[in-house]
């Protein structure tokens, strides 16, 4: 596993140990886990403080929103200290007081949680949970084919999923020939039917099909995907339909993985309209003809909207069947084409803060597979540095020399970092 | 440097803060040292190469301010202080071309006594204000300012003997810090601004290892170089804000190389350099990618100076004061000490130039310590 995924995975388990009474003997294996998951939520909500002056305050927010649990919270900020992400930790009767942060704004914070849950030394049995989580992240699987897709130890399986459960980490379902075992955090309206899937389609092929879907969430499905039909039609995967320029409705499969259970249930509306505004897009994409959407313009569309000095699209011809689902779910309002004497509508955002929120899971759901705003609060601390391609131009003449160049290191790099104007004038 | 000039020096140091500006007081401006010229005679060439290879002072500043404007452009100031009278009115076309130099935004002319009348003719046409030194002192009163400035510890920036004692701290320090010391009093000004981020960085990097953090005057000088720093970046911010405020790492990447020309060009030769060393011609232990290895820091911080903007002035008048106070051997024990100076998130960013120094330079974390201990009021641990 990555780093990233493993400091994002730590933060999953730490949300579903939330479920957990904190005076459970079974915690403590999980210690370094749950401590590195709480890091990740404390340093997400004082980013860009600076100063914290009143670190009692924080605690009491810091347990109150976030389940940091107020015993454990200096020692996540000594974990935080210890990755750099706060400095100054001032203390007065074993309390701390006053600190100041250095979260990073651009910089990886789940690759840099990941790295340091690492150099904890997390015991087997939290790598092992790290994993689990991971996986079924991905897709339902059936508990006798766990240990071996997973890459778990099956002796350690049975300790692994009796803490999962208990954790709410993992659900599972009772079938007559095996349970499948899944993620709560999954969006699913009716988890029974997973197993009547694995049954009728076998585990496989759900995988691979929750795979796709994952891969690009708000997949066209069609004839050729009828696991995914299946699902749609027994109410297991959410899928928003649009019209096509033939007139046929199209579904679109989205397969929404949260943190935020309060978007499963009692904010449901939130997600049903992200889930349309991907259906909206992926329609544009794939079944706009001539002036179809390229898929990296997606988010420019979102983008448009978003920005609250635009929050409207150019009108075109196909606006008004193609934006209807958003348009339906109150996200967008159709004003009058900007020409005059134009016919076509001009769609502009309805700027709520439900409405927003449901653009910018849209925008995560395309980016990264999963919402990641809730965690972080900027898509973008994951862009990597985009340095130039390989060169694979031959270097001949180089070659030649290459033998005989009495050049040291140092004066190579001296000569080099004039050559790229670094550093000193020399 | 006359002592008498230091007086004026420092009564329109304390002008300049009363307008808002953080200031330095003694800039100096010098050529780089030029190439060896050819000539006709081996003999002659040898002793002219000497001559020429030794940079030649242009001229000094005797009082520079900076300040950041609303819309965050950051405003210089130039002050030109003399105690004689004589040859004011020339002296007023030299400030002008000296303030063209320096791109400086305002320029003033103080005298100790009455100028000429042909001196005071001048200023409208040639955009300098000229003031005695009784003016300064009206001017000081036309701008209240909320800060103690004639109180202890804050009034040392403000006298002279105070000042003259800062000024010589970094003339009696051990030879080896000698390229650091040049960089900051010559070629930090002479560079092109885009180039210091990484160069400061470099000469810092190279004396780390004579820097102690238990000497005051070495910890005034790092203060002093993150007092630069602190400027250089705000350079660099004002650049993103105008070109890339929604894309920082690009904008960064085309400050550090001149704009987005200078950045392809550079790109293009770390992939032939790349390319080079893929073909066994570098040692494998040379570093080709075209961004220092500290980039993401330096990107961090400076999308911090991007987010708090306002906290640009107030971090670095705390350095210029941190410094000052440092170089007199003396300590603020409490921020309450430091005159109404005191902003935590300003502190904050200070502390954390000083930091980044500190983290990129590889200088003794005592430096980091003492700074934030300083500044932040932390107890040493």
């Amino acid at each position: 596993m990555e780093r990233f995924d493993e400091g994002l995975r730590c933060q999953d388990v730490h949300a579903g140990l939330r479920n957990v009474d904190p005076n459970s003997g079974g915690l403590t294996k999980l210690a370094d886990t749950q401590l590195i998951g709480m890091a990740g939520s404390l340093a997400a909500l004082i980013r860009g403080q600076e100063v914290i002056d009143d670190a009692q305050a924080l605690r009491a927010v810091a347990a109150e929103q976030l389940d940091v649990n107020q015993y454990a919270f200096d020692q996540v900020l000594d974990a935080l200290a210890e990755i750099g992400f706060v400095e100054g930790l001032q203390r007065s009767s074993g309390k701390t007081t006053r600190f100041t942060e250095n979260v990073p704004y651009y910089d990886d914070l789940y690759a840099r949680l990941g790295a340091a849950w690492r150099d904890r030394r997390p015991s087997e049995l939290e790598e092992q949970m790290v994993l689990l989580v991971d996986h079924l992240s991905d897709a339902p699987t059936p508990a006798d084919e766990l240990a071996s897709e997973a890459g778990l130890d099956t002796a350690a399986l049975p300790d692994l999923l009796a803490v999962g459960e208990s954790a709410e980490l993992v659900k599972r379902i009772q079938l007559p020939d095996g349970d499948v075992l899944y993620s709560p955090f999954f969006g699913f309206e009716n988890p029974e039917v997973i197993a009547e899937l694995v049954r009728d389609h076998g585990p496989d092929q759900l995988a691979e099909a929750f795979a796709a879907v994952r891969g690009e969430q708000g997949l066209p499905i069609g004839d050729a995907q009828p696991l995914l039909q299946d699902a749609i039609g027994r109410g297991l995967l959410l899928a928003p339909a649009v019209e096509r320029p033939d007139g046929t409705l199209q579904p679109f499969a989205s397969l929404p993985y949260t943190l935020d259970r309060e978007l499963l249930r009692g904010r449901k509306p939130v997600l049903e309209k992200a889930l349309a505004v991907l259906a909206c897009l992926r329609c544009g994409q794939h079944f706009g003809g001539a002036t179809s959407l390229p898929a990296a313009a997606l988010v420019d569309v979102i983008d448009k909207l978003l920005d609250p000095n635009r929050g409207f699209l150019r009108p075109h011809g196909s606006h008004a069947r193609q934006y209807r689902l958003m348009h339906s779910a109150g996200l967008l309002a159709f004003d009058a084409d900007l020409l005059p004497g134009g016919n076509w509508v001009t769609p502009r955002f309805i700027d709520t803060e439900d409405n927003r929120e449901a653009l910018k899971i849209a925008r995560d759901l395309i980016t990264h597979g999963e919402q990641l705003s809730g965690r972080v609060g900027d898509e973008d601390a994951r862009k990597a540095l985009a340095l130039g391609q390989p060169f694979t131009a031959p270097m001949q003449t180089m070659n030649r020399t290459r033998a005989k160049a009495p050049v040291s290191v140092k004066q190579w790099q001296s000569v080099i970092d004039s050559a790229l104007g670094r550093g000193r004038v020399r | 440097m006359s002592e008498l000039d230091l007086g004026l020096k420092v009564a329109s140091r304390r002008l300049l803060w009363r307008m808002g500006y953080t200031t330095r007081l003694d800039v100096q401006l010098r050529s780089v040292g030029a190439a060896e010229r050819p000539t006709a005679g081996a003999a002659g060439a040898a002793g002219r190469s000497r001559r020429s290879s030794v940079p030649e002072a242009f001229t000094d500043l005797d009082v520079l301010g900076i300040t950041v404007t609303g819309g965050f452009r950051l405003q210089s100031a130039i002050v030109d202080c003399k105690t004689t009278v004589k040859g004011s009115t020339s002296r007023m076309f030299w400030v002008r071309g000296v303030a063209d130099f320096f791109a400086a935004d305002a320029a003033y002319m103080v005298r100790e006594k009455d100028l000429s009348n042909a001196a005071r003719q001048l200023t409208s046409r040639l955009g300098i204000a000229a003031l005695t030194s009784a003016e300064v002192t009206r001017l000081e009163e036309l701008h209240p300012s909320h800060l103690a400035l004639d109180a202890e510890p804050l009034a040392w920036l403000f006298q002279r003997d105070k000042a003259a004692t800062v000024l010589g701290t970094f003339n009696g320090l051990d030879k080896r810090l000698k390229p650091l010391l040049e960089y900051r009093e010559f070629t930090y000004w002479l560079a092109e601004e885009h180039r210091n981020p990484m160069q400061l960085v470099d000469e810092l990097t190279a004396v780390a290892r004579y820097l102690d953090p238990r000497n005051p005057h070495h910890l005034a000088l790092v203060l002093d170089c993150a007092w630069l720093y602190l400027l250089t970046l705000s350079h660099a911010v004002e650049s993103l804000r105008a070109a890339h405020v929604a894309d920082p790492d690009r904008g960064l990447q085309e400050y550090l190389f001149g704009g987005p020309a200078g950045l392809s060009e550079k790109q293009g030769l770390s992939r032939l350099l790349e390319g080079i060393k893929q073909s066994g011609a570098l040692p494998d232990g040379v570093h080709v990618d075209l961004l220092p290895s500290y980039f993401p820091r330096l990107r961090e911080l400076a999308i911090r100076i991007l987010t708090r903007a306002d906290s640009v002035l107030p971090a670095l008048r705390l350095l210029e004061f941190a410094t000052s106070v440092t170089a007199l051997g003396q300590r603020i024990e409490k921020p309450e000490d430091m005159g109404g100076l005191y902003d935590d998130v300003a502190a904050k960013r200070a502390a954390d130039v000083v930091g980044f120094l500190v983290g990129t330079a590889g200088l003794d974390n005592g430096f980091r310590a003492r700074a934030r201990s300083l500044l932040l009021g932390e107890p040493m641990t």
